[in-house]
């Protein structure tokens, strides 16, 4: 994985803190696109693009039911899914049936001793959704879906902009690196091993968009 | 035998419920204590005639079984014209390892058994004329809440910690100010 990211320029390109109010196309040419060239991909970071999709919600906009109160007391309090607020964002977008299903179906499949079951049952949400204190200032206090489709808009990405591609990347600093969605063309496991050392950075760095310089696919 | 067979469901369903029950109550949640009578005296941190900066520390401890969050943290001064006019007081909290140059909290995650120390930092301004350190030596005593915001298990709740700064120890910071002024 190394050996491929080193086999890539990666430029962060810094910007403001985007909020609901951006568009990221908007964000995109205004920032990043003196450095694009046609052979570049552009990464956008997946809870970037989730607060530009207006996809950030307080914890006092939840209405947290008693299958969210009693559900995310089934999770390890260092989880995203171990407060009532958290779990309701979950079973708003998942459904009770199919939440309650991936939490039976994880629990015996835990006694087997496999893990992870859960996760690929409960919908995509129930491992991209951040709890508060996962996302910066101002968004630390908000509970921050996954983005909506997020290979549409890649697509619609990479078709703003005359670059080879475009990538929508859960990346952070424990060397997990995962890309959400891409445009036509892109490889999307070959993308997240080149991200591998989270060029967007997690902390104070506000570079929420990366290039890749000279992709090629593998 | 569908009686017997929902006999056995409703069994089975309420013996779930009680280990359930039994789990979560087991499991506890996080509970927040702030010690107010560790905090510390008031201490200067810097002054000019037009400002007087001192700050107090509160040791924070999250003496439940969970870890918990706690989502925002502020000051509330009661210091009403009425009481006293020579000063304008104003405030703002951080943990101690975390301090900002704005007046923002971070929201911070604080582990089972964990202690953190608030940093409460106060800016006082005089009103009327006079220096900065003679309008807070002359200040009474002023009663201030800290408010902090807190998620466990449970719903957010508010937690309202109420102390008095004493004007003893306002007046023993305006005159260190006095002192580093005077060389």
């Amino acid at each position: 994985m190394t050996e491929l990211r080193r086999q890539y320029e990666i430029i962060a390109v810094p910007t403001p803190i985007l909020t609901e109010h951006d568009e990221i196309c908007a964000v995109i040419e205004k920032y990043a696109l003196p450095l694009l060239g046609a052979a570049d991909v552009i990464c956008v970071a997946e809870s970037v693009l989730a607060i530009t999709q207006g996809r950030a919600k307080r914890c006092d906009e939840f209405q947290p039911g008693l299958a969210a109160r009693i559900l995310c007391r089934l999770f390890p309090s260092k989880g995203s899914i171990s407060s009532p607020y958290s779990m309701q964002a979950l079973l708003d977008v998942s459904g009770l049936a199919r939440v309650s299903v991936a939490v039976i179906a994880g629990a015996i499949a835990k006694i087997f001793g496999i893990s992870g079951v859960f996760y690929r049952l409960a919908g995509d949400e129930a491992r991209l959704i951040d709890d508060v204190t996962g996302t910066m200032p101002p968004y630390d206090k908000h509970i921050v879906y996954g983005p909506a489709e997020p290979a549409k808009a890649a697509q619609e990405i990479a078709q703003s902009f005359s670059c080879c591609g475009a990538a929508v990347a859960d990346v952070n600093d424990l060397k997990r690196s995962e890309v959400l969605g891409t445009s036509r063309g892109v490889d999307a496991a070959q993308v997240a091993a080149i991200l591998i050392d989270n060029p967007f950075g997690n902390g104070s760095e506000k570079t929420p968009i990366c290039i890749i310089k000279n992709y090629h696919p593998a | 035998m569908l009686f017997e067979l929902l006999v056995l469901c409703l069994g089975v369903f309420c013996f779930a419920a009680l280990v359930l029950t039994l789990y979560i109550l087991r499991q506890g949640d996080a509970v927040f204590a702030v010690d107010l009578n560790s905090r510390t005296q008031a201490r200067l941190e810097n002054a000019s005639e037009a400002r007087l900066a001192f700050s107090v520390s509160l040791p924070l401890t999250n003496t439940g079984r969970q870890e918990g969050t706690i989502l925002d943290a502020y000051l509330r001064i009661y210091l009403a014209q009425e009481q006293y006019d020579g000063l304008i007081l104003r405030g703002k909290v951080n943990l101690a390892t975390q301090l900002r140059a704005d007046d923002y909290f971070e929201a911070n995650l604080v582990a089972a058994g964990a202690q953190k120390e608030l940093l409460l930092r106060f800016e006082a301004f005089p009103r009327g004329g006079r220096s900065a350190q003679a309008a807070l030596a002359a200040a009474p005593d002023i009663a201030v809440a800290l408010i902090l915001e807190c998620r466990g298990r449970k719903a957010l709740y508010t937690k309202k910690c109420c102390f008095t700064l004493r004007a003893q120890e306002l007046e023993a910071a305006a005159q260190s100010a006095n002192l580093e002024a005077n060389g």
